[in-house]
């Protein structure tokens, strides 16, 4: 027993101590896989259409020390495109709108964070800012500047956004007529990925 | 007859009632959002969303149709009543 005890004691303090805090206090690069899944709205006259596009992956790259330096993408498969009506959802991936067949994903590049404010709130860091980077939708690539909050807990990090896009700034025409009547010409976008630190 | 094209309106009524009632949306929404609160592991409130199966009828691609049909019948017999009543 004289023998384990020091074998026990070093298990519980390699359970107790959480690695994470050690990858986000460290100087190294911090690598985060993430998922989850938005939410959007299309608020046009004559109807809201709200929908979800499930099953976004990404992977986050970021320093430690600077998280002004996070880059990474972030995509969401058009075919997960939901609205809660079947041909609604068959026209939203058709050619007139998001083409699933030929832009099977939105894709997020993210190139840098701006105007990074960072606080602690007991175990989780939080930061602030405005994630730089691209958005492809539709194929069409246009820089888009994201306002986000990242939280940090152990080796856990959640990071939420919410922004907009404008469809005819990705040639999104539609059926004629529809942009603007029955379909927003903005939509609105919110969403939560999740993920753990390497 | 009479009696016959008031059901025809009252039946385009109860269309249209109860697309009211099942929401009052422009198209016939298949499946409606749940949105369910937790708290996740930042002890923050987290909703998510998922599609649960619960019909709901819309207007143009539900209601209008049968509703102007129903309507339309009911005109008609109308009609055909007020002439055979006016030539008896």
């Amino acid at each position: 027993m004289k023998c384990l005890t020091p074998l026990l004691v070093a298990a519980a303090l390699f359970v107790a101590s959480p690695a994470s805090a050690q990858i986000f206090d460290g100087d190294g690069t911090v690598e985060v896989s993430v998922a989850g899944d938005f939410v959007w709205l299309s608020d046009a006259p004559v109807e809201k259409i709200q929908g979800t596009a499930k099953g976004a992956k990404g992977k986050i790259s970021t320093l430690a020390t600077d998280i002004s330096k996070t880059t990474g993408t972030v995509s969401v498969p058009v075919e997960n495109m939901e609205t809660g009506n079947g041909l609604r959802d068959k026209h939203l991936k058709g050619s007139d709108w998001l083409d699933a067949k030929a832009h099977p994903e939105i894709v997020f590049t993210i190139t840098g964070l701006d105007d990074v404010k960072t606080e602690v709130k007991g175990d989780v860091k939080i930061a602030t800012g405005k994630a730089q980077g691209t958005i492809k939708i539709h194929g069409k690539e246009k820089a888009i500047s994201v306002p986000i909050t990242a939280k940090v807990k152990g080796d856990k990090v959640k990071v939420s956004m919410k922004f907009e896009v404008a469809l005819a700034d990705f040639a999104i025409e539609g059926s004629r007529g529809a942009v603007g009547k029955k379909v927003g010409e903005t939509i609105s976008i919110e969403g939560t990925l999740t993920g753990s630190a390497k | 007859m009479r009696v016959a094209a008031l059901v025809c309106w009252l039946l385009g009524a109860a269309v249209l009632g109860y697309w009211g009632v099942s929401g009052g949306g422009i198209f016939n929404q298949e499946k409606r959002l749940v949105e369910k609160v937790t708290v996740d592991d930042f002890g923050d409130e987290v909703k998510s969303q998922a599609w649960v199966e619960d019909f709901q009828l819309g207007l143009l691609d539900g209601a209008a149709p049968p509703a102007a049909l129903l309507t339309l019948a009911g005109a008609v017999l109308f009609i055909v009543d007020l002439r055979r009543r006016r030539r008896a």
